[in-house]
C-alpha cells in the first residue's frame, strides 16, 4: 500500500504539472506571506480600532474619518502635484540622458550608466542629507549662493511654503534617473539599425528619427516607467519625512507621510491601514487607466 | 518617581535629570552688556531678553546680519521643542490646567506667539528661522553667528570647551571657520509676567508588558534590573559623561571613571535651574494627552513653521489651535480666558 502511494506521488512529480507546483511554490509561499497576509491583514485592521492588547471592531469608521479629513486630502493634493511635476518630467530627463549616452562606446555608455545609477545605492538618508546642505537656509548655503548670483535674495528652501514643494521636486529632477536611463538605454540598443539606415536614405533629420522610430519603439518603455514611477511618486514618504518633515504647514505632506504618522506617531493603526488601502486604490484605479488608454498599441 | 507614573501605577524608575535652556557665549553677551551672572541667578523677563538680544546682533558695513542675537533650532521635529520650551514660562506649563482642560487656547498663548515673531521682526532672529535645525544653530554658535543658543543643554559646555581645545591645538577637526567660544548657560526667558518654569527631562528605564500576564517574580527581576541600571556607579558614570544629574542618591555619592572640568557660574544656574522643576502631572488621562499629541502635531508645529515662515499671523495660529481643541475637548475642555 505504501509503495503504492510512493509510486503515485514519484510520477505526479515526474509529470509537469507536478514540478510546476514546486518551482512555483517557493514564489508563491513568499507572496502570500510578505504580500498577500499582510494586505489581508491591513484590511481587517482597517475596520479595527487597533490596540496592541486588544483591538475593537469599527466597521468602516476608520474610512469615513479619512475620507471627512481636510488633512487627508491635502495630503492626496500635494501627492498628486509632487506627481504630476515629477514624474513626467524625470522620464524626459532620463529619456534624454540615453539619447545622449547611446552614441558613445559601450565602455563610456558604461561609466556613464554607472555614474547615473550611484545615487540609487547610496542610502536615501545620506542623499537628504546632502541636499539639506544644498537647501542651507543661510546665505552660505550653496543654492542661495547660485540664485544669488542671479540677483535673486536668500531663499528659506524647506522652511517657506512657496519653495518647500517645489525644493522635493527639484531634488527629484536631479537625482534617481540611474534605473530610467538603464532601461531606456536597453530598450534603444534593441531598435534595429536598418530602421535609422532606411531613414537616412529618406533625408531624414535627428529629430525626424527620433520622433517617428524612436519615440514608438520605445513606447512599451515608457508606458512601463510611467507606471511604475507614478506608483512610486504615489507611495513617496522618505524625502518629505527627511527633508521637510511635512512643513510647513503640511505644505509638503504626503499620503504616504501622513499614514506614517497615524500609525506611528497616534499608534492609530487602523486609521493608517485604511488610507494605505484607499491609497492603493487610488494607484490601482490611476495604474489601470494608463494602461487602458496608452497601452492600446503595446504588445508584451 | 513621578515623571515615571501614571496614575497610581509605577511604569519605571527615573535614572538622571536635565533641564532644557538656552546658551550665550560669553564674550559676546559681554560685549552687549548683559550682566548673564545675574541672569543666571535671577532670570529675565522677555523684555529684557528683547532688548538684549537686540543688542547682540552685530551688521556688516552693507547692512547685512554677520551675527544673530538669538537662533534656535526650529526646522521640523525641533520646532516643538522651541514652543513647548517657551510656553512653559509664559503660564504654560503643561497641555492641560488642574482642572484638565486645553490651556494652549488661553490668551498667554497668543501673547507667546507674537512674542515669536516679534523677535524674528526685530531681526534679532534669522528670517530662515524655521530652516534652522539642531546641528546648523550649534554650528552658528561655535563659527559665532548667535551670541545665544537654543536649546541649550549642559553638556553644550564641553563641546564648546573640546571645540576650543582643538583650535588651540591648530587641529584640524576643530568645527571649520569655528571661533574660541566660552559656553554660558541661561535660563529661558519668562513671557506674560509668568512665573520662570523649567523644561525637565527626567530619563529612565520603563517596564513593558505583553499579552500575557507576568508573574510576581518575573516583575520583580526586571524592577531589579531597572534599579541596578538607574543607581550606583552605573548611572553616575554615563550621567558624568553626558553632564546629566543623577536621580538616585547612590549615583550621585559613587565615584565617577573620569572627572570633566566645569564652569562654576553654570553649575550654579544648572542648579538654580533644576530647584524650579515642577513634578511631573500623572492626573493627565492617556486619551486627554494622546488628543493633545494629535494636536500638537498636526496643527501646532504646522502652524508654527508657517508662523515662523511669515506665512500666517499669530492670531491666526492662535485661531486654528483654538479651533482645532474646542472639536477635540468641546467649548468645555478648553481654557477661556
Amino acid at each position: 500500500m505504501n509503495q503504492m502511494l510512493t509510486r503515485k506521488r514519484r510520477l505526479k512529480l515526474e509529470s509537469d504539472t507536478g514540478w510546476g507546483y514546486v518551482f512555483i511554490a517557493v514564489a508563491l509561499i513568499a507572496f502570500s506571506l510578505f504580500t498577500a497576509y499582510p494586505v489581508i491583514n491591513a484590511f481587517v485592521i482597517s475596520l479595527q480600532e487597533y490596540r496592541p492588547l486588544g483591538s475593537t471592531y469599527v466597521g468602516l469608521e476608520n474610512f469615513k474619518e479619512s475620507f471627512t479629513d481636510t488633512l487627508f486630502w491635502k495630503a492626496v493634493k500635494n501627492t498628486v502635484v509632487y506627481t504630476l511635476l515629477t514624474v513626467p518630467a524625470n522620464i524626459f530627463i532620463s529619456f534624454l540622458i540615453a539619447i545622449l549616452i547611446i552614441p558613445f562606446k559601450k565602455r563610456t555608455q558604461t561609466i556613464f550608466k554607472a555614474v547615473y545609477y550611484l545615487p540609487a545605492v547610496a542610502s536615501g538618508v545620506a542623499l537628504a542629507v546632502v541636499w539639506l546642505w544644498i537647501f542651507d537656509p543661510l546665505k552660505s548655503g550653496i543654492a542661495n549662493q547660485i540664485v544669488a548670483f542671479f540677483g535673486m535674495s536668500n531663499q528659506n528652501w524647506l522652511g517657506s511654503s512657496a519653495t518647500a514643494m517645489f525644493s522635493l521636486v527639484l531634488m527629484s529632477w536631479l537625482s534617481s534617473h540611474g534605473t530610467a536611463i538603464i532601461i531606456y538605454l536597453a530598450a534603444l540598443l534593441g531598435i534595429d539599425n536598418s530602421y535609422y539606415e532606411a531613414a537616412e536614405i529618406d533625408g531624414a533629420t535627428f529629430l525626424q528619427k527620433l520622433w517617428y522610430i524612436v519615440v514608438p519603439f520605445l513606447k512599451p518603455t515608457t508606458l512601463f516607467l510611467l507606471v511604475t514611477g507614478l506608483i512610486g511618486s504615489f507611495q513617496v514618504f522618505q524625502n518629505a519625512y527627511l527633508m521637510t518633515g511635512g512643513g510647513p504647514d503640511h505644505a509638503t505632506t504626503m499620503v504616504g507621510l501622513l499614514i506614517f504618522n497615524n500609525a506611528f506617531t497616534y499608534f492609530e493603526f487602523g486609521k493608517a491601514a485604511a488610507q494605505s488601502l484607499v491609497l492603493a486604490a487610488i494607484i490601482a484605479v490611476i495604474s489601470f487607466a494608463q494602461f487602458k488608454f496608452m497601452g492600446k498599441d503595446i504588445e508584451y | 518617581m513621578q515623571y515615571f507614573q501614571l496614575g497610581d501605577g509605577q511604569y519605571g524608575l527615573p535614572a538622571y535629570m536635565a533641564i532644557h535652556s538656552i546658551g550665550g557665549n560669553r564674550q559676546f553677551l559681554e560685549e552687549a552688556g548683559i550682566d548673564w551672572r545675574s541672569v543666571q541667578q535671577n532670570g529675565w523677563t522677555y523684555d529684557e531678553f528683547r532688548e538684549a538680544i537686540k543688542a547682540g546682533v552685530v551688521k556688516d558695513a552693507s547692512g547685512e546680519t554677520t551675527r544673530y542675537g538669538f537662533v534656535f533650532a526650529t526646522a521640523g521635529v525641533t520646532s516643538k521643542d522651541y514652543l513647548s520650551i517657551m510656553a512653559k514660562s509664559a503660564g504654560l506649563p503643561e497641555y492641560f490646567d488642574e482642572n484638565l482642560k486645553f490651556t494652549y487656547t488661553s490668551k498667554n498663548f497668543l501673547g507667546l506667539l507674537e512674542a515669536i515673531r516679534e523677535m524674528i521682526d526685530d531681526g534679532s532672529m534669522p528670517k530662515e528661522l524655521s530652516s534652522i535645525d539642531a546641528g546648523k544653530r550649534w554650528n552658528m554658535f561655535l563659527t559665532g553667528q548667535t551670541m545665544i543658543t537654543g536649546k541649550g543643554l549642559a553638556s553644550f559646555e564641553n563641546s564648546a570647551r573640546l571645540n576650543n581645545e582643538k583650535i588651540q591645538a591648530n587641529d584640524g577637526s576643530a568645527v571649520a571657520d569655528s571661533i574660541e567660544a566660552e559656553y554660558i548657560a541661561l535660563p529661558v526667558p519668562t513671557f506674560n509676567g509668568a512665573d520662570y518654569v523649567p523644561t525637565t527631562v527626567v530619563d529612565g528605564y520603563i517596564a513593558l508588558r505583553g499579552k500575557k500576564e507576568p508573574t510576581e517574580q518575573h516583575i520583580h527581576n526586571i524592577a531589579l534590573a531597572m534599579h541596578y541600571l538607574s543607581s550606583g556607579s552605573i548611572a553616575a558614570n554615563y550621567s558624568n559623561e553626558l553632564f546629566l544629574s543623577p536621580i538616585t542618591e547612590s549615583a550621585r555619592n559613587a565615584e565617577v571613571l573620569e572627572e570633566y572640568p566645569r564652569n562654576e557660574d553654570n553649575l550654579k544656574a544648572d542648579q538654580a535651574m533644576m530647584d524650579k522643576a515642577v513634578a511631573a502631572r500623572t492626573d493627565i488621562p492617556t486619551e486627554l494627552a494622546a488628543e493633545a499629541i494629535k494636536i500638537e502635531t498636526e496643527v501646532i508645529v504646522p502652524k508654527l513653521q508657517a508662523l515662523l515662515a511669515d506665512e500666517i499671523t499669530p492670531q491666526e495660529m492662535y485661531d486654528a489651535v483654538k479651533a482645532a481643541a474646542v472639536k477635540s475637548f468641546g467649548e468645555d475642555g478648553v481654557v477661556v480666558d
